[in-house]
């Protein structure tokens, strides 16, 4: 047991999830599926901020992934974001005009740019980050595509914004209006003889979908949107939207800027988290920090120099190096990256280093995503994550309901 | 103009290295109304002078062990606070002595400083620990000293923009291969022209054995000659090796050896004053604060010439461990990154001098004229940043007895503003006239771009850097290492993660390598400029993967992953796995 003791009040969920990442909201929706009651509890919405909304990796062909596939875009599309139905892998291109390949492809980022196709590439002179020139330019020689690029302003009301903030603008229908008139004015001519036109992902925060419908009716060929370099609106559309979603079934609450900082086992079960504040408990618990990169696991300098097998003084939850708050076991050595994760079995139960050296499984928790560590051979994927999150949820759910069901007879 | 006359120019001095030796000596020479140009094989301060403490030291850290470099430093430091005021912070320092160091060492040590001219101000100990809260409470005793910290790459920069002002000619990415001699000896050298990265040109310097010819230059590479009757060899700790290009005499009269120092950035400003531990000079026991971060070294080993300095997992560790005992909440601070410079250091002649920290810390003035073999050839090579001037001074009035000029040197004397960009423009090797890099590349029409909007955008957020200021230097022909030298961009929390791939839209954006005047945007030499910058920062972080920077590690990859999707980085994770 370990954790600060000032709660003032306690919340009862069935599962409660750490984190508010791709991970977090994925085993949240998963959990949530089966009608039972899900707290989500997170300092932020992770590393969404840098997210491009391409799924990367593969998706295995099982019956598994399946099923977390079809279970991931059916909730994207009911909260609002639809992936695009095709089957297979996209071939895109990045912020920097490099080629990538994208597993689940947000519907208005679904282009398949084949060589030899001829795009033009749109930037927005108040959007700095956004090189149209250069993107062209690299897309044209490593993607082998035919590339022109066009740079249009947006008007006094853009400002120097942030992509978010211009994403906001483009929510504004008299704005956008205006906006389509110029564009079909300025690009009529060279969108006609492309295939495509790629635009920064900002055509809304709400809105994009018809947006980009109406943007394409204009213009009478496909326009999509290409990733570009953070803050990211299609990581903020994900995590508005999901949330929203999530929260819209009565059943799932969210409490975000809450950072978990102690805990009580019992028993080889957690029986609630903390933030210090408030006391979230639950039958079973899916951790989704995000591990190093989300602050979840903390290296201290002993365990980089392999002075300690311990990662710093704690691992698993909290954000300070202060006292472990599930005493988590961690695997992972030498230069941290994303190899340092919670130790965990094959259902993806964590261990928990007990006294005289033996490890004790703790059965009603499951980890998710990058909090398990991430493999050296492929890096962070998110495809795996989403798998991963997809089934950490489900089996919380699964316990939780048996241990109802134990309980109503 | 063909590509094999790439640098063909003439001047009454030509001085080989591009660091604090070479550019002070530049600076000296131009005051004194001299023709002087210098030749740099990568960059500015690349090398040593890149890689220092940013120190100026009192010299009191010499006071127990080498009484004269004490000396010369105390005398550089009070002068250099007056002539280079602008590029000096005057910290002040201090030296504390833990329980558990040596009291015997202390009287030594202040035996060497009143004998040096300098009674260090006892510093009460619980007044130390309220000025400084994060210092260790096992500290005894501890003395007041004027040590500050140097800001040396705008120092350096502001000396190369002077001295253009006033003539002299300095050419990058030029290369010396060999001296071109007549009966009467040395009269200039031939350069080859280098293209590609700073980070290219340093992993690509020649490494051979003293006393051998040095390597053919690449069939097809651009090369060039610079004539001279005076030839200043100030390439630091490689000044052995550029002196064997004029025979083994010339070299065997270069006792230099290259000694390792490994020091260690931290994201805090965890003392406001130069902290040095009161003890026989050893690892991590220097804190010299710059800005928002505090830099912690040093470590001291003897490494090949032919090795790029890096800091291992083990050198850091023995410099964490060591400053943990100054300041013992130093795991909580943010490990930036580390790095690793070579100091040249001499071996004393004749007696098998002992090398590494207990070598001399002097500077050494041979004219091969005299020590046989190369007449024409001066070297100048030792020292610390913080004697630059006096070797400079030194190095000036021997170059002027061989032309046979009876100039005084001016350097004490003329203060040094600090200057924002150049008067005309930075040349680089490949191109003789004013403009870009010799670079190939296909040029691509740019008219179509708009005019970037520059007012209040910054091309770095964790240092703001006015994006405004960024571009007019890449005007200039400079690249990204030199704004990272200029301007700290990527110096900050984020270590050039986040703002390298907005870097290149910025070099896009100013036609690089050609300027905005002259646009010549190049994508393939942007990208590889942009991943050169990336991955030298992402080196620094290899050796520092604990606390905040674990997890920036982490979203850099994370960031590569997610937003770019690419494998584009020579990222931690490529570090780990594939080496």
């Amino acid at each position: 047991m370990s954790g600060a003791t000032t709660e003032r009040s306690a919340l009862d969920y069935d599962v409660v999830v750490v984190g508010a990442g791709l991970a977090g909201l994925v085993a949240a929706a998963s959990a949530a599926e089966s009608g039972l009651r899900v707290g989500i509890v997170a300092r932020s919405s992770g590393s969404l901020g840098l997210w491009s909304g391409l799924v990367s990796g593969r998706i295995p062909p099982t019956e598994a992934g399946a099923r977390a596939v079809r279970f991931f875009m059916g909730y994207s599309a009911a909260a609002g974001l639809p992936m695009a139905e095709v089957p297979g892998t996209l071939r895109l291109v990045s912020a920097t005009g490099r080629p990538v390949t994208s597993a689940l492809t947000p519907r208005t980022a679904a282009a398949d740019l084949a060589p030899g196709s001829k795009v033009l590439v749109v930037g927005f002179s108040e959007l700095a980050d956004y090189p149209a020139a250069l993107i062209a330019e690299t897309a044209s020689r490593l993607a082998g595509l035919d590339c022109h690029y066009r740079s249009l302003s947006l008007g006094s009301a853009a400002g120097r914004g942030l992509a978010p903030r211009i994403a906001r603008l483009f929510d504004d229908e008299e704005w956008f209006d205006g906006f389509l008139t110029s564009a079909r004015r300025f690009l009529a001519a060279d969108a006609s003889s492309a295939s495509t036109v790629l635009l920064p992902p900002v055509t809304g925060l709400d809105h994009f979908g018809r947006n980009v419908a109406r943007l394409e009716d204009s213009l009478g060929t496909a326009v999509r949107e290409l990733p570009a370099l953070p803050p990211s609106v299609p990581g903020h559309r994900f995590s508005r939207l999901w949330r929203h979603r999530l929260e819209s079934t009565g059943r799932v609450s969210v409490h975000i800027g809450r950072t978990v900082t102690g805990s009580r086992v019992e028993n080889d079960r957690c029986r609630w988290v903390s933030d210090g504040l408030v006391r979230y408990e639950a039958t079973s618990f899916v951790l989704a920090t995000g591990g190093v990169a989300g602050g979840g696991i903390v290296v201290g300098p002993d365990a980089f120099f392999g002075l300690s097998r311990s990662v710093g003084d704690h691992a698993g939850l909290v954000t300070k190096p202060v006292e472990p708050v599930l005493g988590l076991e961690t695997r992972g050595e030498g230069a941290a990256w994303l190899t340092w994760g919670v130790r965990t079995d094959y259902d993806g139960h964590p261990y928990r280093a007990g006294e005289g050296g033996g490890a004790r499984r703790l059965e009603n928790v499951y980890v998710a995503g990058w909090e398990a560590g991430v493999s050296g051979a492929t890096g962070p994927q998110a495809a795996s994550t989403l798998l991963d999150a997809y089934r950490a949820g489900s089996l919380a759910a699964r316990d939780a309901c048996l241990a109802r069901e134990r309980w109503e007879t | 103009m063909s590509r094999r006359d790439v640098v063909i120019d003439h001047a009454d001095v030509v001085i080989i290295g591009g660091g604090a030796t070479g550019i002070g000596l530049l600076w000296d020479l131009s005051l004194r109304g001299l023709d002087v140009i210098l030749l740099e094989q990568a960059g500015l301060a690349a090398g040593t002078s890149g890689a220092f403490h940013g120190l100026l030291h009192s010299g009191m850290r010499y006071a127990g062990t080498d009484r004269r470099t004490a000396a010369e430093c105390l005398e550089e430091n009070a002068l250099l606070k007056k002539v280079a005021g602008p590029f000096v912070k005057d910290t002040g320092g201090v030296f504390c002595r833990l329980d558990d160091d040596d009291p015997g060492w202390e009287r030594r040590w202040l035996d060497g400083c009143r004998e040096v001219g300098l009674r260090p101000k006892p510093f009460a100990r619980n007044s130390l620990l309220s000025a400084e809260p994060s210092l260790s409470a096992r500290i005894v005793s501890a003395y007041a000293v004027p040590d500050a910290a140097i800001d040396g790459f705008g120092l350096l920069w502001s000396l190369v923009w002077s001295s253009a002002a006033a003539g002299a000619r300095v050419y990058f990415r030029a290369r010396v291969t060999g001296f071109l001699t007549d009966d009467a000896g040395v009269r200039g050298v031939t350069v080859v022209g280098l293209g590609g990265t700073e980070e290219e040109a340093l992993q690509s310097a020649p490494a051979f054995p003293a006393g051998t010819p040095g390597p053919a230059p690449e069939p097809g590479a651009a090369f060039g000659e610079v004539t001279a009757p005076v030839v200043v060899n100030a390439t630091g700790p490689w000044a052995r090796e550029t002196a064997a290009l004029a025979g083994s005499a010339a070299a065997s009269a270069v006792p230099v050896e290259q000694d390792k120092g490994v020091m260690l950035v931290f994201n805090a400003r965890l003392v406001s004053r130069v902290v040095n531990r009161l003890r026989p000079p050893a690892d991590g026991d220097i804190f010299v604060p710059h800005g928002p971060v505090t830099i912690l070294g040093t470590s001291s080993g003897l490494v090949r010439g032919d090795e790029r300095p890096a800091a291992t997992p083990e050198e850091v560790c023995l410099v964490f461990e060591q400053g943990q005992a100054l300041v013992p909440g130093l795991g909580l601070a943010a490990p930036l990154r580390a790095y690793a410079g070579v100091r040249p250091l001499l071996r004393a002649c004749g007696s098998g001098g002992e090398p590494g920290r207990r070598g001399g810390r002097g500077f050494l003035l041979v004219d091969h004229g005299e020590a046989g073999g190369a007449a024409g050839l001066v070297t100048v090579a030792g020292g610390k940043f913080t004697t630059f001037r006096a070797m400079a001074q030194a190095a000036g009035d021997l170059v002027c007895r061989l032309l046979g000029k009876n100039v005084p040197g001016r350097t004490a004397e003329v203060g040094i503003p600090r200057l924002r960009r150049h008067p005309a423009g930075t040349r680089y090797a490949g191109e003789p006239a004013a403009g870009g890099r010799g670079r190939t590349g296909s040029e691509r029409d740019s008219s179509r771009a708009r005019p970037a909007r520059l007012d209040g955008a910054l091309a770095c957020d964790c240092e703001l850097v006015d994006l405004a200021h960024a571009m007019s230097l890449l005007d200039e022909g400079l690249g990204l290492a030199d704004l990272r030298r200029l301007l700290r961009v990527g110096m900050g929390g984020c270590q050039g993660v986040f703002c390298s791939p907005r870097l290149a839209g910025v070099l896009w954006q100013a036609g690089w390598p050609g300027s905005r005047q002259r646009p010549r945007p190049d994508g393939p030499a942007i990208l590889a400029e942009t991943a050169s910058f990336e991955q030298a920062r992402m080196a620094g972080m290899k050796s520092t993967q604990w606390g905040a920077q674990a997890r920036l590690a982490a979203l850099a990859e994370a960031f590569d992953e997610l937003t770019l999707g690419e494998d584009s980085r020579a990222g931690p994770h490529a570090g780990v796995t594939k080496q």
